[in-house]
């Protein structure tokens, strides 16, 4: 009885198995990449805003506290996006003609609020909290990235899971004094191990297990 | 009906199987009307051999009024609506629309907007509840 396979068919199985595995792991690397992509997560993706505020100016140069404007992030969960009576304090004396300003005028004025676009969001099943890790030592700029020189605001960091849970897992890398929280510059010190070591026993920080835990973030 | 014989006359049972729901007195064909001939089932089952599997006694003896019985599906007085969707059609366009509703879900990049306060209440923490009083208790003596 004739073969009903060519000789050949045992070379072409072996290696169509080979490139069969090949095709599916670059397939599924792909989608996770894609997942990791700033195309997904908008990492560095500045925004168009109404107005063209500047945190460099602002934050940077003129050197206003976090907290003049984002008033509840010790308190709250948000840090709160500023109303307008609080760009009037100012900008009623300062650059009160510029017409950039506008906006902000008319939304003075007419009492419509501005429509600021987000950039920082995070997905409806995370529950976060601003005050918590303000109040227990962690930064600013360790997720907001260097605020006082963006002229315009894009989120620094990926906001994935992967990158809230490294924190978790060892948040001592970034604890600051009380004194450093809001200072954008802040560097960890070469000794930050042994600092953030005390730092964690004096804010009473969770252990690793509790911060890990699903139901820290996830409620 | 267009295909009579020509000189109009039909079987009983052909007339009932083309058109069950014009007839006055119409045929009933569940399995309790027509008893079933124990003797020529025992002679059908007598040749066969190994495992035999059934769900009732009329499906083992191959009755053909009981194979016309399943081809109809809808035993008695029930008819299908041929013109609109079916339950088929019907259960298909379900299942779309869940899977299309769940794709419809997938959004990467959406733009959103945050509207503050033009001017923010007095004591108010973002993000937090703002408690009034909405009541003022006061001594008798004093008025409010």
């Amino acid at each position: 009885m004739a073969q009903i396979f060519h000789r050949s068919t045992n070379f072409i199985s072996k290696v169509s198995v080979f490139f069969g595995a090949l095709l599916a792991a670059l397939a599924l690397g792909g989608v996770m990449g894609l997942a990791r992509a700033p195309y997904l997560t908008n990492q560095n993706v500045t925004r168009e805003q109404p107005i063209q505020f500047s945190h460099k100016h602002h934050v940077g140069d003129d050197g206003i506290d976090c907290r003049y404007c984002h008033t509840a992030v010790e308190s709250s969960a948000t840090a709160g996006v500023p109303p307008t009576k609080t760009c009037m304090n100012c900008h009623s004396v300062l650059f009160n003609n510029a017409g950039y300003l506008e906006p902000v005028r008319e939304s003075y004025r007419t009492d419509k609020s501005i429509e600021w676009v987000r950039v920082h969001r995070l997905a409806d099943y995370v529950y976060f909290n601003h005050g918590i890790h303000i109040n227990k030592g962690v930064g600013c700029s360790s997720c907001h990235g260097q605020v006082n020189q963006m002229p315009l605001m894009f989120q620094a960091s990926p906001l994935l899971m992967a990158w809230c849970v490294d924190c978790h897992r060892n948040p001592e890398a970034v604890l600051r004094p009380r004194d450093q929280v809001f200072n954008m510059d802040w560097k960890a010190p070469a000794n930050q191990a042994e600092i953030g070591k005390k730092l964690a026993a004096e804010y009473k920080i969770q252990s690793v297990e509790q911060l890990q835990s699903c139901s820290t973030c996830h409620r | 009906m267009s295909d009579h014989d020509i000189d109009g006359s039909m079987h009983p049972h052909e007339a009932h199987q083309q058109d069950s729901h014009e007839g006055e007195q119409v045929e009933d064909l569940t399995l309790r009307e027509r008893p079933l001939d124990l003797a020529a089932v025992r002679a059908k089952l007598q040749f066969k051999s190994g495992p035999q599997y059934w769900r009732t006694i009329e499906e083992l003896a191959e009755d053909p009024h009981f194979e016309d019985l399943l081809h109809r599906e809808f035993p008695r007085q029930a008819s299908e609506w041929d013109e609109a969707v079916d339950r088929r059609d019907f259960l298909k366009l379900m299942a779309a629309s869940l899977a299309f509703a769940g794709l419809a879900g997938c959004k990467a990049n959406e733009q959103a907007n945050i509207v503050p306060y033009v001017k923010q209440p007095d004591g108010m923490i973002l993000g937090k509840p703002l408690f009034f009083a909405t009541a003022m208790p006061f001594p008798a003596s004093r008025p409010l």
